[in-house]
This record gives structure tokens, C-alpha cells and sequence, in this order.
């Protein structure tokens, strides 16, 4: 029971950041339909911005991260701006040539700049952990779930109580139409790829000082994104939150019961089943965002 | 206050609008006629800067606006109610109505009480999404959103489309209001008794090109007018 506890707990911890890599996908991916093979690498960002920031520059804590996610996004807008927008309109296997491209050249980007070592990151938190009942947890842990928390509810009440929010859905419904109320589409694109990309970077930096820091950590941060972006249903804010959550806590129980060594396995297992049995998702009749 | 000076347009290699003039006063409500695929969307399409005029141009206010990308245009003082509605389906109906006033800062909160107050079944439905709305609603709920950004100029294409006649008529008595409040609207309709009874001006289009221009009641006695688009 109490090892059930404590799986759970590490599992929200692991399924949080998931979920901001999933929210941030399911926007590019779901509603701008561009299949970004670079998504992960924004997550890779977002951890060295952070070892940057702390190790290097000796910026305190909190800063670093905001720097980090802040970072994440002004390269994703640069991307979007440089990298899509010319190929608007243009078919999704054109787009996807050119992330993979993205892809590849960040990743060596990294390897350069940073070298294969693994880096950690520098935090503020003790090292003991907190004892609550039957569980205990590393206050970096808590301190994660919280901002996690906090940036998932931030994203949702940007897209869906903000006049921003509400133009980014309207675009992405009907772009025509939304010209004509006088969005200007190409920056709302802009902001989505770069809001996307940010939330990816959070993630990369809230991360980065639980586990180490590497070029290719990216990789395995696409999969997941994609992975829960199908379990909540393309475009869907809530089911991507939730499949977050629910691959975390799900890989968290296959590693603690079955094997560490089959972690990312159980993801997998869970994403051909839903593919199989609900292929639009397990929160298909969640609310879409556009 | 609007004018096309032969204006030619096409989608690609298809040329869908040729030589096309026209003008709309101040005040005036014109109507713009003609059989499917004759270029009427094509046309407002043009002026509200869906589409660039490959030449020609649209003049509004003694500017010319064309080659203006569609949000430039709407700030100017032109809204767009395009064909079959295309209201925001998975957005509320006040969403959708606050969305329509997206080029304004000010005056929105008043602006969206008078649309209510003009649409009382808007104001029942706020939260609803509005791809839940029947036909009719959803032209109200479109021709109100494109009353939220106050325009000078509104383009009407086909408002009566698809809906059954009651829907119908309350959809021309509300444009009807519309002008009688001052402003000047270019309506696209295939009802075209409905239009020519309510229009001050018509013109007739065939194949991209504008055949017949004139008064809507002189338009309503004219021979061809009559066998080819009243029905006898
Ligand atoms: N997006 C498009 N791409 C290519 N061709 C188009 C497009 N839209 C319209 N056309 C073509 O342009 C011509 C004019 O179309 P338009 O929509 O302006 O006609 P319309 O008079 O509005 O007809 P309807 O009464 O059916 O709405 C038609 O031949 C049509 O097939
Ligand atoms: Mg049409």
C-alpha cells in the first residue's frame, strides 16, 4: 500500500511534465497540424537554458526557469516564422521534412555547444526528503507537481478566458473566417508554435535538475509527446492534461511492479491499445479546442 | 463609398470574376444576383481581402483597398458575413460574438448588449457552443458578429441559404433594420424577389461579368430578370 503511495506520487511527478509536453504538442500538433519531429528538443532547451542560467551565469533559481521557458518560446516563434510560414498551405509531409531537419541540426547544436556529457543542474532545494504519512518526497518533487500545476492552469486559461484564447481557437477552426474578424492568422500561428514550444522548455527545465541533463534526452521527450497527444485525442487540451498524467503514473507502476527496465514499454503497450480500441483518443468526447 | 473598377480575380488558372464594376452609396442597400458559380461570392471575397483582384480595383472611401490583407480591411470599416454562416463551431456564442469585435478596445461590452438586445435568442444562448444552434440562429448569431466590429460596409452573402422560410423572413427584416439604422450593406442573395423588394440598387452577374445593373424595382418588371431568376 504505502509502495503504491509512493509509486503514485513519482508518477504525478514524471506524468506533470509529460502532460506540459502533450498540452504543448497537441496545440502544434493538433490544431496547426504540423507533425513536429522537434518538439523534444524544446524540452532539450529548456534544461540547458536552465544549466546555463544557474551553473554558468549563477542567475538564482526561479529566474533560471523563467529564462529557460522564456527561451523556449522565442526560439519556437523564430522557427515558426523562419522555418513554417513559408510552407503555409503546403502539405503536412513538407512540414514534417523540415522538423525532422529542425530536429536534427538542434540536437547536434546541443552536442556541440554543450558536449555528450550528461550535466546536472544546480538546485536550492534540501536534499532531504519531506516525510507525509506513508510517503515521502524530495522537495524539488513537490516544488515541480506545483509549478506543473501552475502552467497547465495558466496555458488553459490563456487559450480558453483570454480574447488571445479565444482568437487562437477561432484561427484554427476556420481560418478564413477568422481573417476576416481581423485576427491577423500568421501571428497567431507564430504564438501557438512559440506557446507550444515554451511549455515543451518548461518541462525540459522543471526536469532537467530531478535527472540529468544530455543532447539526446529530446528523443524520448518527442515520443512521449506524441504518445499522449494520442491518448488525449488530437487537439485536446484536457485529454492531453490527463494522458499526461496518466502515462506518468502508468510507467511509474510498470517500472515499480513489473520492472524498471520495461518503463517505457508500459507507455507503449497503453498507446497501441488505445490506437486499437479508441484510435481518437481516450478523452475523445472531451471538448476540442478547435 | 464602395467601388469596383474592372476588377478581375480567379482561383489559379480559373478566371472567376471579369471586368467586374461596380458601386454602393452611402445608405444604400444593394443587392448582387445571379445563378451559382456566376462570381458573386468571388466578388465579396475581393473586396473584404479574402482574395487579391489580379487587376482592377476595389476603391472604399476614395482609397484603394485592394491588394489590403482581410484584417486591414475589416479595421477600415468593412465586415465579411460570409456564405453558410461559418460561425466558430466550438465556440460559445458570446465567443463568437466577442470575436467579431476583435479590431476594437473600446465599446465592446455596449456593443455586445445592443447585438443582444437585437438577437434576443443570442443573449439565451450565450454559453452554448455554437455549432449547437439551429440554421437560423447561426445566421443571427453570424450576421451579429459581424455587427460587433461596427461596420460602415456590410457584406451579406446569401443570408436566407438553407433556411426554411420563417427563418428566412425574419433574416430580411433584420437587414432591412440593419440599413434603416445607417449602414450600407451589399447583400449576395439567390432569393431574389425577396432582395429586389427590399434592395434600392441590383446588379445581375453572369460567368464573372456583371450583365445588368439598375434600380431593384425596375429590375423586379425587367423580362430576363423575370424568366431567369424569379421564376416566369
Ligand atoms: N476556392 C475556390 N477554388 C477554386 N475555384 C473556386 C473557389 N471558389 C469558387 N470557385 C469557382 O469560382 C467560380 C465562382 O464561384 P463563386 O463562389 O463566386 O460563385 P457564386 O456566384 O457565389 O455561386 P453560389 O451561388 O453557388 O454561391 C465558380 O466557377 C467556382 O467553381
Ligand atoms: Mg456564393
Amino acid at each position: 500500500m504505502e509502495a503504491l503511495l509512493q509509486h503514485l506520487l513519482n508518477g504525478l511527478v514524471l506524468g506533470g511534465t509529460y502532460a506540459l509536453l502533450g498540452i504543448g504538442l497537441t496545440l502544434i500538433f493538433g490544431l496547426m497540424h504540423v507533425v513536429n519531429f522537434a518538439h523534444g528538443e524544446f524540452y532539450t532547451l529548456g534544461a540547458y537554458l536552465t544549466f546555463a542560467a544557474l551553473a554558468l551565469l549563477g542567475v538564482p533559481f526561479f529566474l533560471g526557469l523563467a529564462l529557460a521557458i522564456l527561451g523556449g518560446g522565442l526560439l519556437g516563434a523564430a522557427g515558426e516564422r523562419v522555418l513554417l510560414r513559408p510552407l503555409r498551405g503546403e502539405s503536412i509531409d513538407t512540414t514534417m521534412l523540415v522538423t525532422i531537419g529542425l530536429w536534427i541540426v538542434l540536437q547536434n547544436g546541443e552536442l556541440l555547444v554543450w558536449g555528450g556529457v550528461a550535466k546536472s543542474i544546480p538546485h536550492p532545494f534540501p536534499t532531504a526528503p519531506i516525510v507525509l504519512g506513508p510517503v515521502s518526497v524530495a522537495p524539488l518533487r513537490l516544488f515541480v507537481m506545483a509549478a506543473v500545476l501552475a502552467l497547465i492552469a495558466g496555458a488553459h486559461l490563456l487559450i480558453h478566458r483570454t480574447p488571445l484564447g479565444t482568437a487562437m481557437r477561432a484561427t484554427f477552426q476556420d481560418h478564413d473566417t477568422a481573417a476576416l474578424m481581423g485576427i491577423d492568422t500568421g501571428r497567431i500561428h507564430t504564438l501557438t508554435f512559440a506557446l507550444g514550444s515554451s511549455l515543451a522548455a518548461a518541462a525540459g527545465a522543471l526536469l532537467g535538475p530531478i535527472f540529468l541533463v544530455y543532447p539526446s534526452m529530446g528523443d524520448l521527450a518527442s515520443l512521449k509527446a506524441f504518445s499522449v497527444v494520442i491518448l488525449g485525442g488530437l487537439g485536446n487540451f484536457a485529454g492531453a492534461a490527463l494522458g499526461g498524467l496518466l502515462l506518468g503514473v502508468a510507467e511509474e507502476l510498470g517500472a515499480g511492479y513489473v520492472s524498471s527496465g520495461y518503463r517505457d514499454a508500459v507507455g507503449f503497450v497503453i498507446i497501441i491499445l488505445v490506437l486499437l480500441f479508441r484510435p481518437s483518443g481516450l478523452f475523445a468526447r472531451a471538448e476540442r479546442v478547435g | 463609398m464602395l467601388a469596383l473598377e474592372s476588377v478581375s480575380a480567379g482561383y489559379g488558372r480559373l478566371a472567376a470574376l471579369r471586368d467586374v464594376t461596380l458601386e454602393v452609396r452611402r445608405g444604400e442597400l444593394v443587392c448582387l444576383l445571379g445563378a451559382n458559380g456566376a462570381g458573386k461570392s468571388t466578388t465579396l471575397k475581393t473586396i473584404s481581402g479574402l482574395l487579391a483582384p489580379r487587376s482592377g480595383r476595389v476603391v472604399f472611401d476614395g482609397e484603394a483597398i485592394s491588394g489590403l490583407a482581410a484584417p486591414a480591411i475589416v479595421r477600415r470599416g468593412i465586415a465579411h458575413c460570409p456564405e453558410g454562416r461559418r460561425v466558430f463551431p466550438y465556440l460559445t456564442v458570446e465567443e463568437n460574438l466577442r470575436i467579431g469585435a476583435w479590431t476594437r478596445r473600446d465599446g465592446v461590452a455596449a456593443e455586445l448588449d445592443a447585438v443582444v438586445a437585437h438577437f434576443p435568442i443570442l443573449g439565451e444562448r450565450r454559453r452554448q457552443a455554437a455549432g449547437t444552434l439551429s440554421g437560423g440562429e447561426q445566421q443571427m448569431l453570424a450576421i451579429g458578429r459581424a455587427l460587433m466590429s461596427r461596420p460602415r460596409l456590410l457584406l451579406l452573402d446569401e443570408p436566407s441559404l438553407g433556411l426554411a422560410p420563417a427563418a428566412a423572413d425574419a433574416t430580411f427584416r433584420i437587414v432591412g433594420d440593419i440599413r434603416d439604422r445607417g449602414t450600407t450593406v451589399l447583400m449576395v442573395e439567390q432569393n431574389a424577389y425577396a432582395a429586389l423588394r427590399m434592395a434600392d440598387r441590383a446588379y445581375v452577374m453572369e460567368t464573372g461579368r456583371i450583365t445588368l445593373a439598375g434600380a431593384a424595382r425596375d429590375l423586379l418588371r425587367d423580362e430576363h430578370v423575370r424568366r431567369a431568376y424569379l421564376g416566369g
